[in-house]
């Protein structure tokens, strides 16, 4: 295990991902309608964008969880289990007026502001990468 | 000019706005009660000019040399009669008689307890502002309790010195406000912390605080006038000696807002962050939270811990500002909020547009891209073919360690496209259902625009992550 590997950056990691699912998607799906492409394409976007983050965020492990438990993988789902250590605390932290915050950002329904600001920063992050990485994808196809 | 400082401070933050509000509020009329010489010192919400002198330490045991003095001894003297007027107003100053009687429509009746001395006077306008209220901001008064009684003192007008400690209290507080980025509640705390209904006008602090131990805050807390004058003379004597060492100490303080509160008071006086720094020193008695209680703030465990939380969120709140796209002049958290939610929400919906035009677009075309992304990836991170196969599976697992599984998967789809995988693809069972396809590299020349498929086809090192991140910029559009 080199080190090395370890440092490869998150976009393309993400790139990596995401196209490979475009790909499937693309051969999977030729009698499917516009809409499920759709679904799916968005699912493996947001898959992708958990999968670069290596899992370090809670919001990447929710979606993966759901992803995983979708996908009838129960096994794997297990990995994924965020430890119950927490209960949905319902403290002055969390009633700070962020309850729309919670229901955007995946996974953040127990956290406490701080946390949830925290897990908010992160995901605006790799969704503007994801965007920026669709973006590049759309044109570089819709130029063909 | 200090009053220009004191303007800037309260002007920094937006939030501190809603509590300007009702804050300043108190002032005006205050100013209104006043006789002809008190109107002129009350002119400006904020401290006149003549203020200015009275920061001066030498001024401080002589209070009679400047011309406010005399200004405010006549006045004291004409007004001497208003004591037994009741008032509506701030009662902090009450306790002390004398100098609520010459604002009469701000203090209760009563007044004359207190012989009317002109020493008592300068000891009482010295104690008025730091009546028995606890003390919500810190910088500000910056020239703080110390000079606060000072600057009293220094005017010798009571009225002024009223005024004086109204308007501080009325800027310090705001400042307070905007230093911690903190809420109504915050200011709730504070004026029921003050123990009179009213206010945030009488903010002085001293008795709220419970924790420090320092010669100074003794010397506040102390509502005896003569301990506490010798107190305050020995704090105001302290700062003399090293008005730039509290700016120093702060330095080293690990709370932001102790930083920010140095920053702040340093740009209106040397002392005043010296006396934040030596409160901050004072008061660091908890090492078990690093945090240090500011002057006049309640230091028992509940405080603190929420004083911390408080700066952990607006130090996240700061960060989430640069992160979202103009929203570097929105102050306060409900509108930052706002603009947070209102930018997930586009990216959410830009990530369902995107997809869509995918959808739209993927039947014509076959993505042999991730083939090169594959075979760059295997190129730059092993040898051998089957070592490769191994090393881009090992790769995966380094970065998530918690999604194996789904990276066998996900190498497996890659390794499909790829004739240098397929030797990788034998030697493990994959589960997805990825077939082997011909490497549909031939039709991928485009010329993108971004650098990416350039870098990969060509072997640009990927484990360089700055390249990826310039990659990632020309994704942007």
């Amino acid at each position: 295990m080199d080190l090395e590997h370890s440092s490869i950056s998150k976009p393309m990691i993400m790139a990596f991902h995401f196209l490979g699912a475009l790909s499937h998607i693309q051969k999977t799906t030729t009698h499917s309608t516009f809409v499920c492409r759709c679904h799916r394409i968005r699912c493996a976007a947001y898959t992708s964008m958990a999968l670069s983050t290596g899992g370090h965020s809670a919001w990447s492990r929710a979606l993966l969880r759901g992803k995983l438990r979708r996908g009838g993988l129960r096994k794997r789902a297990v990995i994924l289990q965020r430890p119950r250590k927490r209960a949905v605390r319902l403290e002055e932290g969390c009633q700070d007026g962020a309850d729309v915050l919670r229901r955007l950002v995946p996974g953040s329904a127990g956290m406490d502001s701080a946390e949830l600001l925290d897990e908010t920063a992160d995901y605006i992050r790799c969704l503007e990468e994801q965007v920026s990485l669709m973006r590049s994808i759309v044109n570089v196809v819709s130029s063909l | 000019m200090n009053e220009n400082k004191f303007v800037l401070n309260s002007h920094q933050d937006g939030s501190e706005w809603q509590f300007n509000a009702p804050v300043m509020s108190v002032v005006p009329p205050n100013a209104s009660f006043a006789g002809g010489l008190m109107s002129q010192m009350t002119r400006s919400p904020y401290l006149s000019t003549p203020m200015v002198d009275v920061f001066s330490p030498g001024q401080w045991n002589h209070p009679t040399s400047s011309p406010n003095m005399a200004l405010g001894e006549s006045n004291f003297a004409s007004t001497s009669s208003i004591n037994s007027i009741a008032v509506g107003k701030p009662v902090a100053i009450s306790p002390r008689g004398m100098l609520v009687s010459t604002a009469p429509r701000i203090f209760p009746t009563s007044l004359p307890h207190f012989p009317v001395d002109s020493a008592f006077v300068e000891r009482a306008a010295r104690f008025s502002c730091f009546g028995s209220g606890s003390f919500s901001g810190i910088n500000f008064f910056g020239p703080s309790p110390a000079m606060a009684p000072s600057n009293n003192e220094g005017i010798g007008d009571q009225v002024q010195k009223d005024e004086l400690c109204e308007n501080k209290t009325v800027l310090l507080q705001v400042d307070h406000e905007s230093l911690n980025g903190s809420t109504m509640k915050n200011q709730g705390d504070q004026n029921s912390q003050i123990g009179n209904g009213e206010s945030h006008v009488m903010i002085f602090p001293e008795d709220g605080l419970e924790g420090n131990t320092g010669s100074t805050d003794a010397a506040l807390n102390s509502s005896s006038s003569d301990r506490g004058v010798n107190k305050r003379r020995k704090t105001v004597q302290d700062i003399e000696r090293d008005p730039v060492q509290g700016g120093r100490q702060s330095s080293s303080e690990t709370t932001k807002e102790n930083i920010e509160n140095k920053q702040k008071v340093e740009q209106i006086n040397s002392k005043q962050s010296e006396k934040n720094g030596k409160d901050n020193s004072e008061s660091a008695k908890d090492g078990y939270v690093h945090v240090r209680a500011r002057r006049g703030q309640a230091t028992n465990s509940h405080s603190l811990a929420e004083r911390v939380r408080r700066e952990k969120i607006s130090e996240r709140m700061k960060y989430l500002q640069e992160l979202v796209p103009g929203c570097s002049k929105v102050t306060g958290k409900a509108v930052m909020l706002d603009e947070i939610i209102n930018y997930v929400q586009s990216l959410q919906r830009q990530v369902e547009f995107l997809s869509m035009k995918l959808a739209a677009v993927n039947p014509q075309l076959d993505f042999g891209i991730e083939g090169l992304l594959a075979k760059n990836l295997l190129r730059t991170h092993g040898g051998s073919s089957s070592a490769t196969g191994f090393s881009s599976e090992m790769i995966y697992p380094q970065a998530y360690p918690s999604q194996h599984n789904m990276v066998h998967t996900g190498i497996s789809a890659m390794a499909s496209h790829s004739d240098t995988f397929r030797r990788a693809i034998s030697t493990q069972s994959t589960a997805s259902g990825y077939k082997e396809s011909p490497l549909q590299v031939q039709q991928m020349h485009i010329p993108w625009n971004e650098e990416l498929i350039t870098q990969m086809a060509y072997g640009a090192n990927p484990s360089n992550p700055q390249n990826m991140d310039s990659k990632a910029d020309d994704f942007a559009i």
